[in-house]
């Protein structure tokens, strides 16, 4: 079961955090966790400790914030929470991201009717 | 700017990297806690949860390096470890190190140096408010000699009355007086400023009130204090407001105090006290001229300034034709450097120039010295290659360590400079503009951090050998000898020597300009003999003094008791101690020809001494008699130049002239009768050798003196004389007068020529510095030739090659690089020529010969130095050689 469980390129877990926190508005780093195995349905393998670097990275370039706050029952988190410049990078991403999957797509039509 | 947050992020990171590692390990807890609770939820036991929880979230420690490692910036800690390791590599030679260090803080220090003076004099803005509007008005009386930065006061009433595009016009005078009981006594500078003058340089009392419009106008007793007059005098007490104080014997109010920030660089003496100044704007008054300085209107473009003062005295040409002599007179506007640094802007350059050439020269060499242990270590280099530093990181190394070496140097070097400054004020010639403001500032030290960031790149490229930098595994190859590495190493360090022989060439052949200029100008004929001569002159009397039967008694007094001083020959009084810094002058006529007349010929009123203490040289006719003083008989003699000018036919004895008239108009200076011209004396340069001889005009009048002061005293004396016993003397003579000021005829010419020889002799000094450290770089690179040449030279030699030969091949290779250099300084030497003249009086255009010259010694030096390595060349053993390989 483990082969068929694609591995996360590198960026695109960036990209799917900045989804993750545009869509949902500020979460901790399980709830992030939670969300990218929730959209992917469970398919993706993922440490979900690189969920942390990849915060770390977002945070430096100020694409997304934090502060602590509460959890559900009351314990004490850090909350991730996307920033304006984190929005238009995620335009960007967004639109470069469909377009490299539209060609690789294309191509791969392409490579079966061969 | 996205990468600069970046950084900064990652510098902050490397700071707070305790807090983030606990916060990171908080957030862990967290969620390896709401993991467990999750597979608990689904029906797993406790400890397998806890497993399970573990293995989803991946490896601690690894995340825990990542998140790190995301956090700071990698390169930091590589940079600290490049830094560690160039400081070890200075350690390990420390001969090497302290040669590099020494050349590179003696180039950055004299740089500092030189480039704090430019910064002050010429770079740092002037002190007023909106400074770009600050404008000086001159007079240009020709158009072909520069204009003067001053206008005759009916002008400068009349242009702030009809200026459109000034909004305040001001003019000013300095002066020196004595302060009265009450106050201390050493003399006040005293500047009279007239209306709008603070709005003109944007000032405004810090204390009390400036001086209204009816105090300006009548010129009643008031003044302002400047801050440092208020704090030393005053002791910063504000109940000196409204008190009176006495200048000279008129007593006026202080009503206010100015600002810490008020400066006035248009002057150079440091001001006490301002008072109101009112100009008598009366055509007839012949007097003195005045400085004009104004504040533009906003949207008042230069050119349209211009426009304006030439629309406004075209106007004044109409309504007093006569008051205008040619067509091209005109006011033009003036920089303050046009003005105060006329002579001074371009020497500072030259300068400059210069000590940054000399700095070049210096990078050069100790790139050479970097580049000869580069390609040492490029075994070393090429191991850590294999190891596996990347190209990257060893050039970055390699820029780490000439960092290094230039921070260090530069440290130096700036505080080399701090003391430099100091040797170079002391050097200076006295009156150049805001010379007091030279500092080593902010400004200063960040134009020293570039020039060390700049040459530690450079350094570090020469160290890892530019173009010689091994590829990974190319350790091997190294073994082997005679490789194109060597070749290409020797072509980038005679293309080194080539260029420091051209810089030195071009130092080189200014330095001789200017010396033999400079030497020119010492050997000018003065017309009168400077040795043996001493000069006494006196500070401005008492008000009580100054009546002129005082000081014509005083005079008489004088001139006796200094002439019967034992080891003196003569005694002679004039109107101007000879080499002074500036002269009388006197309108004059023909009689019985208008138009032979001009509006300032140079006038001393001497003694009948005076010819016999300077050694004048009589051409034609008589010297002034002692009847012509008693009888009061008009008579004069003029100067060989003035006689030429107006007689050139000769017959100038006999002929008269009026002083103090000037076109058919009576100055009221002038004379009763016209004077006859008895005799006709050799030309003198009374002015210094820098200036060109005027025509003079001299008339027995002695103790007439301009300025209601005592005239000087020239004497012809022994050494023996002491300038005690001719105070002392003075003293005797008339208790009442002030102590004189005693100074020989050298000292003064000294001073006269303090500019010429600073230029001259700077430029010596840096083109010395710049020879050394060619021939120093020559002897290098040589060296290294021939020792990297061994193995070639002691195949030949076993060839049968002869020894001559050899040597001759070698010298070759380090002299045909600086002739060329040579070649090409020299040729840029010639193009640059205009540069060179003007910064000493005498230094005429670069010649062939003095390119030559130039190219002798540098030649000369060159060959001495590569010959000590070439005779070393002469005694390889091709034995050893070949039993080597």
């Amino acid at each position: 079961m483990d082969e068929t469980r694609p591995e996360v390129l590198q960026g695109t877990l960036d990209l799917m955090i900045l989804k993750a926190l545009d869509a949902l508005g500020p979460l901790h780093g399980f709830g992030i966790a939670r969300r990218l195995e929730q959209v992917s349905g469970g398919v993706l393998r993922l440490n979900e400790g690189t969920v942390y670097t990849a915060l770390v990275r977002l945070g430096q370039r100020g694409w997304i914030s934090s502060s602590w706050g509460l959890s559900e029952r009351n314990r004490k988190a850090r909350f991730y929470g996307i920033t304006g410049a984190g929005r238009r990078q995620l335009r960007r991403e967004e639109q470069g991201w469909q377009q490299i999957a539209g060609i690789v797509n294309r191509v791969l039509r392409l490579a079966q009717e061969d | 700017m996205a990468w600069l947050r970046l950084l900064n992020e990652k510098i902050r990171a490397l700071t707070r990297r305790r807090r983030d590692d606990e916060t990171l390990a908080q957030e862990i807890d967290l969620h390896l806690r709401l993991l467990e609770e999750r597979f608990q939820q689904r029906g797993m036991p406790a400890d397998e949860a806890r497993r399970e929880a573990r293995r989803a979230f991946g490896g601690l420690q690894q995340l825990k390096e990542a998140h790190r490692e995301a956090r700071t910036a990698r390169w930091l800690p590589e940079a600290a470890q490049d830094v560690s390791y160039a400081i070890r590599m200075l350690r390990r030679q420390p001969g090497f190190a302290i040669v590099t260090l020494l050349t590179l803080a003696v180039g950055i220090g004299a740089n500092a140096a030189v480039f704090s003076v430019v910064n002050a004099v010429i770079l740092r803005p002037l002190p007023y408010p909106s400074v770009d509007r600050v404008e000086r008005v001159g007079w240009d009386w020709n158009g072909r000699s520069a204009a003067t930065g001053a206008l005759a006061p009916f002008k400068f009433a009349y242009l702030r009355e009809h200026t459109r595009a000034f909004q305040a016009l001001a003019t000013w005078q300095t002066w020196t007086v004595e302060s009265g009981a009450g106050t201390a006594s050493a003399p006040l500078r005293v500047l009279r400023v007239s209306q709008d003058f603070f709005d003109v340089v944007g000032a405004s009392p810090a204390q009390g009130r400036g001086f209204t419009p009816a105090e300006q106008d009548s010129d009643a007793g008031v003044a302002l204090l400047t801050e440092a007059c208020f704090r030393t005098r005053f002791s910063s007490d504000l109940g000196a407001l409204g008190r009176t104080m006495l200048l000279d014997d008129r007593s006026v109010v202080i009503v206010g105090v100015l600002p810490t920030t008020f400066e006035f660089p248009e002057v150079s003496d440091n001001i006490d006290v301002v008072t109101p100044l009112t100009l008598r704007a009366d055509p007839s008054d012949h007097g003195a001229n005045f400085p004009v300085m104004g504040r533009l209107r906003p949207d008042v473009t230069r050119a349209a300034a211009q426009a304006d003062l030439d629309r406004v005295f075209s106007e004044l040409r109409r309504e007093l034709p006569n008051q205008f002599s040619g067509a091209a007179e005109r006011a033009v506007l003036m920089r303050f450097d046009e003005i105060y640094l006329a002579d001074i802007v371009r020497p500072l350059w030259a300068l400059f120039a210069g000590v940054f050439i000399v700095l070049l020269i210096a990078c050069t060499n100790v790139a050479n010295l970097l580049l000869a242990r580069g390609t040492t270590r490029l075994r070393e280099m090429a191991v850590r290659a294999a190891l596996g530093a990347s190209r990257g990181r060893l050039l970055r190394q390699g820029i780490a360590e000439g960092l290094m070496m230039s921070a260090i140097g530069g440290v130096a070097g700036v505080a080399l400079g701090t003391a430099g400054v100091h040797v170079l004020l002391g050097l200076a010639p006295g009156g150049i503009a805001r010379l007091d403001e030279v500092r080593i500032d902010t400004i200063v030290l960040g134009f020293a951090a570039v020039v060390i960031t700049i040459t530690g790149v450079l350094f570090g490229l020469a160290a890892t050998g530019i173009g010689t930098m091994p590829r990974a595994g190319a350790a091997a190859s190294l073994a082997t000898r005679g490789s194109s590495v060597t070749r290409t190493g020797r072509r980038v360090r005679q293309l080194m020597i080539g260029v420091e022989s051209a810089l030195a060439m071009l130092l080189l052949v200014g330095a001789v300009l200017l010396v033999s200029g400079f030497y020119r100008l010492t050997r000018t004929p003065l017309g009168f003999d400077p040795h043996g001569v001493i000069a006494l002159t006196f500070p401005r009397l008492a008000p009580e003094l100054r009546t002129p039967a005082r000081v014509a008694a005083a005079e008489r007094v004088l001139r006796g008791a200094l002439a019967a001083v034992p080891g003196v020959s003569a005694a002679a009084s004039t109107s101007v101690a000879p080499l002074a810094e500036r002269g009388w002058n006197i309108p004059m006529t023909i009689d019985g020809r208008p138009d032979a007349t001009e509006g300032a010929v140079e006038w001393r009123a001497v003694s009948r001494e005076y010819d016999a203490v300077m050694g004048l040289r009589l051409l034609e006719g008589r010297w002034l008699s002692d009847d012509d003083v008693d009888a009061g008989r008009p008579v004069i003699v003029v100067s060989a130049g003035f006689a030429s000018r107006y007689f050139p036919d000769g017959h100038a004895v006999g002929q008269r002239l009026w002083l103090g008239v000037f076109r058919g108009e009576r100055r009221p200076n002038a004379n009763d009768v016209p004077r006859e011209i008895v005799g006709v004396v050799a030309d003198i340069r009374d002015l210094g050798p820098t200036r060109p001889a005027r025509r003079t005009v001299f008339i027995p009048q002695a103790g007439s003196q301009p300025g209601s002061g005592l005239p000087a005293f020239v004497l012809r004396a022994t050494d023996a004389v002491s300038h005690d016993s001719l105070r002392a003397a003075v003293r005797a003579a008339d208790p009442a007068l002030p102590e004189p000021i005693v100074s020989t005829m050298e000292s003064r010419l000294g001073a006269r020529l303090a500019r010429d020889r600073f230029s001259s002799l700077l430029m010596a000094v840096f083109a010395s510095v710049a020879l050394l450290l060619t021939t120093i770089g020559v002897y290098g690179v040589v060296s290294w030739i021939v020792r990297h040449a061994t193995h070639e030279i002691g195949i030949r030699i076993a060839l049968g090659a002869g020894s001559r030969r050899i040597a001759r091949d070698v010298l070759l290779r380090g002299l045909v690089p600086v002739g060329l250099g040579l070649a090409l300084g020299g040729a840029a030497a010639l193009a640059a020529s205009g540069l060179f003249t003007g910064l000493v009086v005498g230094a005429t255009t670069v010649s062939a010969r003095i390119a030559i010259a130039a190219a002798a010694v540098l030649l000369i030096a060159a060959a001495t130095a590569a010959w000590f390595p070439a005779r070393r060349a002469l005694r390889v053993d091709p034995v050893a050689v070949l039993r080597a390989d």
